[in-house]
């Protein structure tokens, strides 16, 4: 079907046919078709305005082609169509836009009633109230107004849009806040390349962006969906990047539109730019205030009070003129005078921002900031663009200097240096013979006609400056140098000469490969802070040495180093630092020599900013002693820095915290298991007092009479007693004496391996079953994403490297291996934790248990008969005994059977599941970026280590000798210990400890252990968990702890529930029966940490369960402090 | 000949013993105590794993520090301080990620040869094939020859 058949045929609706000919026909043929049919030009000029904002449909787009053309002449069709409603709207915005910049805010927003009014509601319309609203009652109002929009229009492209245009003109976002907002933002909506390019392109034409569509021809595509308004504004903001991107180059095809527009008087000054730059016909003129050309003139001459007084008056007349306010403040910076106020709130602020950059001094970092800030707020005037081809030019950026030059309102040098000839002529008829400002920027911008000859200024550092660029863009660097080196200008007072000077003498360094000089002039850069250097780069330097020559050739240079510190870190900044003191013959051990050498700010820069703990940890055999080196140039900071002193004395309490935590951690995790010996010797002495003296007594009896008694180990054996009746016989282990003693062996070892209070079973589950052992692990996979989590008992797809992997059907087969492989290790660590990491007295009740401590009567009656001689008392038998068990615990289960079982036969297992993994890998053949195989591999390094560091958990200690420790230590400790478990959860911890000298046992970190724990397992959040920790002295002798974090839970009454049980039941201190059963609460294990361990407690608990958050409050015996700890010492 | 074996994976330090059971050898199993070794003996030989930490186990920090490239900042170090003796990598990833760029093992010998010219050669471990075995007797049996 062609497209007459197509167009005659009445099943066909308006926008088939449009569609049919968008996507059919050449460019000619398209124009052609729609302007000679009526309907269609009507259907395609449907909906162009808004007028009810609650019933805005989108307009119907049509196809997206790809093709530029199509797409541009798909609206140029539109715009002709439109131009005179074109026209007479941009005259009213031109007026809206200046009401608006002299703060004439009620005048602004009747002119807009009646833009919206005649041409119904646009971007720019909602865009232009929002910014009303912001300046004239604030950013309160800006945000009312945006929901008021918001909840009428309801449609996500506006909704997006205003969104982020109201953060872009809040007044209290800087640049890069809004950059990061609308980032975050973007990355968030579901909207295909196009759209977004089209936000990006609107909200940030100022920004460097990569599109996806490099013409923008989806950007213009999508804009046919909003009013005629919108979709002008965008067509010619994209001419423009076009042009100057060197995108296509259908220059005709603009020349044609601008020309017509321009032919149909469309005020917009951005056309006569365009169309001076792309045609060759006569220049288009601006018609400006013959004084301006006078201002230029005045102000080149060096006649800067003539200057000043022109561009005050001009200002107020031209508030868009941007140009007026630089030679305002220049003129002022070149007479030396301060700021002065025009009295309107917008022009002052941009002047004193302004002013404050051309200072080049202290402040002019902030007024650069805020500049950029004012650029992106007055983006869509013409002024904004403005404002940033100033901040382009200062900083150096010509091609963007370049760009916003279009957005000019008088015959710019920048876009017309291809034709000069008419320009010269141009600002002949305007400036006279005496072309002071023309010869000037041909000189600046290196322009073909550019002559020394032709320049003459009584402002010496115009004429020199003229003078440095002529030289400079000739080549002759030579002669930049003796001239900026030989002649009083180069000292100018004024910073604004001197910046340039500084850039023009380093590049001319740079250029003739004086990298000495090059570096001796960033060295005084880089400490003159009275200068505002924006153009110096410091990273051509950087390339230049590091990457294009030797870096070892220059080393010996201080400012090398101080080069290096801006790029380099960790190890590559450690070679610097250290070829540097091989150079000075001073190791770093020494290297507070170098303070006679280096200045007062080079020596506080070596030391505070280059040797931090990641470039001198390469010097050090231990962690330790690289933090006390540290702390030792600390020591030195605070003897020369004493502004900085806080900073420093800060960073010495956190290396001393840390190398606490270290301790503590190292101590805590060098030995897991306790049994309070001595506490069970006196509790076991007076409880078995009198089974040992019946003992004794049976003991002496048998030298007489055999006594023989019931034999409980025989009890489970009594239908083979009853068979094997050859056994009958009386022997030496039914006799009442060995009897009596193992009653008390076994009392002995129940209490040492069950007792609630000092049994190892206790520490077992508190410190290493309650989450550690698994999650320790669980860890070395989660680091490497090799693990999955469960909902609801299902494994999920790791997103991890669902990003990596693009082909499907392989993430697929990955996930599937994943879980598998998550699985796997879960059951195994779970096996591990309830039955092997378990104890038994009988092995035929748990044969994986490790901690075996089974017997039969063979051994014991061996173990009694060799030492009942040895007892002379209770004591000395249960200390024997307990004596007995502790080394069984440690020389053989610990050191050997448990430390073995690790290292072998769980790396063994594990790696059995990590090499399967491996090997269906293989057959999925994945791509080269997809590391997984590789992950898999260093998880079995890492494993051993692991494992090596859990053996070392497991060794006894019998007697709570561990040091007492500052409460913030403990706690900072317990956070470190719990978030290398939780390594894919975001602890954020806030301490605010209002008593940090109190100090207590060690084992305390257990307590906050559990307590974090339970926070990560129960807030209800997976990724990140909120912890705050208070502490305060209450009722004059508790410390109360608060807990609190942030949960996520709907029924709170089960929590309430379970806490108010605990409370209820926290002052009987025999109930913590469930302390060693894993999965159970924790509380009843922290109960008995502090009664037995900390030996802390109080019959005090507290809790609050909020809808948000759920805090625990403990209260502690506060009898330890660190100076009752230092008396006690001394006493 | 006396052989310095810098490898913090007990099961490779185990297959290398065997290995090179007839050789003098010692092992460190970090950047620092192997850099220390390296300055104060005289070796023969350096067989050099890339992923090891910065410190020995006991004297490490909290989180243990890891050095990814730490073989290759051995190699930097020996270049830098003069001490040149033949190396050898010992690995067992054949790829590695450098600041999210994934390089290959064959990239990674190739550059070495060229930035380090005491470097040897590069062996990719596998713990299931064997062929490594072969591969480093053979290097080595080179090195002592030559």
């Amino acid at each position: 079907m062609n497209t007459r058949q197509v167009l005659n045929n009445s099943r066909f609706t308006f926008p088939e046919k449009l569609n049919f000919i968008k996507t059919r026909e050449n460019h000619k043929q398209i124009q052609k078709i729609i302007k000679g049919n009526h309907f269609l030009l009507k259907y395609l000029n449907k909906g162009l305005f808004i007028n009810e904002l609650d019933k805005i449909i989108l307009n119907d787009p049509l196809y997206f082609t790809n093709d530029f053309i199509k797409e541009f002449i798909f609206i140029k069709l539109k715009i002709e169509s439109q131009i005179h409603n074109l026209k007479e709207f941009i005259d009213l915005k031109n007026l809206v836009e200046k009401q608006v910049f002299t703060s004439q805010y009620i005048e602004a927003l009747d002119n807009l009633e009646l833009i919206i009014s005649k041409f119904g509601y646009s971007l720019w319309s909602i865009e232009m109230e929002l910014l009303i609203k912001e300046n004239s009652e604030g950013t309160e109002a800006n945000w009312r107004l945006l929901s008021e929009y918001i909840k009428t229009i309801q449609n996500p492209f506006y909704d997006f849009y205003i969104s982020s245009y109201s953060k872009r003109i809040e007044s209290a976002l800087s640049f890069e806040n809004i950059l990061n907002h609308f980032q975050k933002e973007i990355n968030q909506i579901e909207a295909s390349d196009f759209i977004q390019d089209f936000f990006v392109f609107k909200n940030f034409k100022i920004a460097s962006y990569e599109y996806s569509y490099d013409d923008l021809s989806g950007v213009l595509y999508t804009s046919n969906i909003f009013s005629i308004i919108d979709q002008y504004l965008v067509l010619i903001d994209i001419i423009i990047f076009n042009i100057n991107n060197n995108k296509n180059n259908h220059f005709e095809l603009y020349t044609q539109l601008i020309k017509f527009l321009i032919d149909n008087n469309v005020n917009d000054d951005r056309l006569v730019n365009i169309y001076n730059y792309l045609s060759n016909e006569n220049l288009k003129e601006f018609v400006l205030d013959n004084s301006i050309y006078d201002l230029q003139n005045y102000y080149y001459n060096g006649d800067f009070v003539e200057s000043f007084k022109i561009s005050k008056k001009l200002i107020v007349s031209n508030p868009l003129e941007i140009d007026l306010y630089e030679f305002y403040v220049k003129s002022l910076i070149n007479l030396n005078r301060p700021l002065e106020k025009v009295n309107i709130k917008e022009i002052d602020n941009i002047l004193l921002h302004l002013y404050s950059l051309f200072l080049f001094d202290k402040s002019s970092s902030a007024s650069h900031k805020e500049l950029m800030k004012l650029s992106l707020k007055y983006q869509n005037f013409n002024i904004g663009l403005r404002i940033k081809a100033i901040i382009a030019e200062i900083d150096n950026e010509l091609e963007f200097d370049h760009k916003f030059n279009f957005y000019c309102s008088y015959n710019s040098h920048r876009i017309l240096n291809n034709r000069l000839s008419n320009y010269s002529n141009l600002l002949l008829k305007y400036n006279g013979l005496d072309q002071k400002f023309h010869s000037y920027k041909s000189l600046i911008y290196n322009l073909p006609n550019a002559s020394l000859d032709n320049f003459s200024s009584k402002c010496p550092f115009l004429e020199f400056n003229a003078k440095v660029y002529f030289y400079f863009y000739n080549g002759d660097y030579e002669k930049v140098i003796a001239l900026l080196f030989n002649t009083p200008e180069f000292n100018s007072t004024i910073n604004y000469y001197k910046e340039r000077y500084i850039y023009l003498l380093f590049k001319s360094f740079l250029y003739t490969n004086d990298i000495h000089r090059c570096l001796e002039l960033f060295g005084y850069v880089y400490f003159d802070n009275s200068i505002y250097f924006v153009k110096f780069s410091e990273k051509i330097l950087y390339e230049k040495i590091f990457i294009e020559l030797d870096k070892y050739e220059y080393v010996n240079n201080f400012y090398t180093l101080i080069l290096a510190s801006l790029f380099l870190t960790e190890y590559d900044l450690y070679e610097i630092l250290d070829e540097y003191l091989d150079s000075k013959n001073i190791s770093i051990e020494d290297i507070d020599e170098l303070r006679a050498e280096l200045s007062k700010s080079e020596y506080i820069y070596l030391l505070n900013k280059i040797c931090i703990n990641s470039t001198i940890k390469y010097y050090f055999t231990e962690a330790d002693a690289t933090d006390k080196f540290r702390v030792k140039l600390l020591k030195l900071l605070l003897e020369v820095d004493d502004i900085n002193e806080n900073v420093y004395k800060d960073e010495i309490y956190q290396i001393n915290k840390n190398i606490s935590v270290r301790r503590v951690i190292k101590e805590v995790n060098q030995s897991r298991l306790y049994v309070d010996i001595s506490k069970l010797k006196v509790k076991l002495t007076e409880k078995n007092n009198e089974d040992f003296t019946r003992l004794l007594k049976l003991f002496y009896e048998k030298q007489s009479v055999d006594l023989i008694n019931f034999n409980i180990n025989k009890s489970k054996n009594f239908n083979k007693y009853l068979v094997d009746q050859e056994l009958n016989v009386t022997d030496e282990y039914n006799k009442a004496d060995f009897i009596a003693f193992k009653n008390i062996f076994f009392d002995v070892r129940e209490h040492f391996l069950f007792d609630k209070a000092f049994g190892l079973d206790s520490s077992l589950s508190t410190r290493i079953r309650h989450g550690a052992l698994e999650n320790e692990i669980r860890s070395v996979f989660e680091n490497l994403n090799l693990l999955t989590t469960t909902i609801e008992d299902n494994y999920i797809d790791s997103d991890y490297w669902s990003n990596i992997i693009n082909n499907h059907s392989k993430n697929i087969a990955v996930q599937k291996l994943l879980k598998r492989f998550s699985k796997e290790i879960d059951n195994y660590c779970s096996v591990l934790k309830n039955n092997v990491i378990q104890i038994t007295i009988d092995i035929s009740e748990n044969k994986y248990a490790l901690f075996n401590y089974t017997t039969n009567d063979e051994i014991l009656f061996k173990f009694y008969t060799e030492n009942i001689d040895k007892w002379t008392d209770t004591e000395s038998i249960i200390e024997y005994i307990l004596d007995l068990l502790a080394f069984e615990t440690n020389a053989h289960m610990c050191l050997n059977v448990i430390h073995t079982y690790l290292n072998v036969n769980v790396y063994d297992d594990i790696s059995k599941y990590v090499e399967n993994f491996k090997s269906e890998l293989q057959s999925l053949s994945l791509s080269k970026n997809v590391y997984i195989k590789e992950n898999l591999t260093k998880s079995l390094t890492d494993l051993q280590i692991c494992l090596e560091r859990i053996s070392e958990w497991f060794y006894l200690e019998t007697s709570l000798d561990t040091a007492l420790l500052k409460i913030d230590e403990i706690i900072e400790a317990s956070f470190e210990m719990t978030r290398s478990l939780y390594t894919n959860v975001n602890i954020k911890k806030t301490l605010n400890l209002k008593d940090k000298d109190f100090v207590a046992n060690s084992s305390l970190i257990y307590v906050f252990n559990i307590l974090i724990s339970n926070a990560i397992i129960h807030s209800g959040f997976e990724d990140c968990v909120e912890i705050e920790v208070n502490s305060e002295i209450y009722d004059g002798k508790f410390i109360k702890i608060d807990f609190k974090n942030r949960h996520n839970i709907t029924d709170i009454s089960t929590t309430i529930n379970k806490l108010q049980n605990i409370k209820d039941n926290w002052k009987d201190y025999k109930k913590i029966e469930r302390s060693n059963v894993e999965g159970q609460s924790g509380f009843d294990k922290i109960k008995r940490i502090l009664i037995y361990e900390a030996k802390c407690i109080s019959d005090k608990f507290d809790f609050v369960v909020e809808s948000d958050s759920t805090m625990i409050s403990l209260y502690l015996f506060y009898t330890n402090t660190i100076k009752d700890e230092d008396s006690n010492n001394r006493g | 000949m006396k052989i310095l074996i810098i490898e913090d994976d007990k099961i490779k330090i185990e297959r290398l013993g065997q290995l090179l059971s007839d050789y003098k050898f010692d092992i460190k199993e970090s950047f620092q105590s192997g850099i220390n070794a390296l300055k104060n003996e005289n070796y023969d030989l350096l067989i050099l794993d890339m992923t090891i930490p910065l410190w020995d186990k006991d004297k490490n920090d909290v989180t243990q520090s890891y050095e990814q490239f730490g073989g290759e900042k051995i190699l930097r170090e020996l270049k830098r301080k003069r001490i040149i003796l033949p190396v050898i990598l010992f690995t067992m990833f054949d790829k590695f990620s450098n600041n999210g760029n994934m390089i290959t093992f064959n990239q990674i010998n190739e550059k070495y040869k060229i930035d380090f010219p005491f470097y040897i050669d590069g062996i990719y471990y596998d713990p299931i094939e064997e062929t490594w075995k072969n591969k480093l007797l053979k290097l080595i049996h080179n090195i002592n020859e030559s």
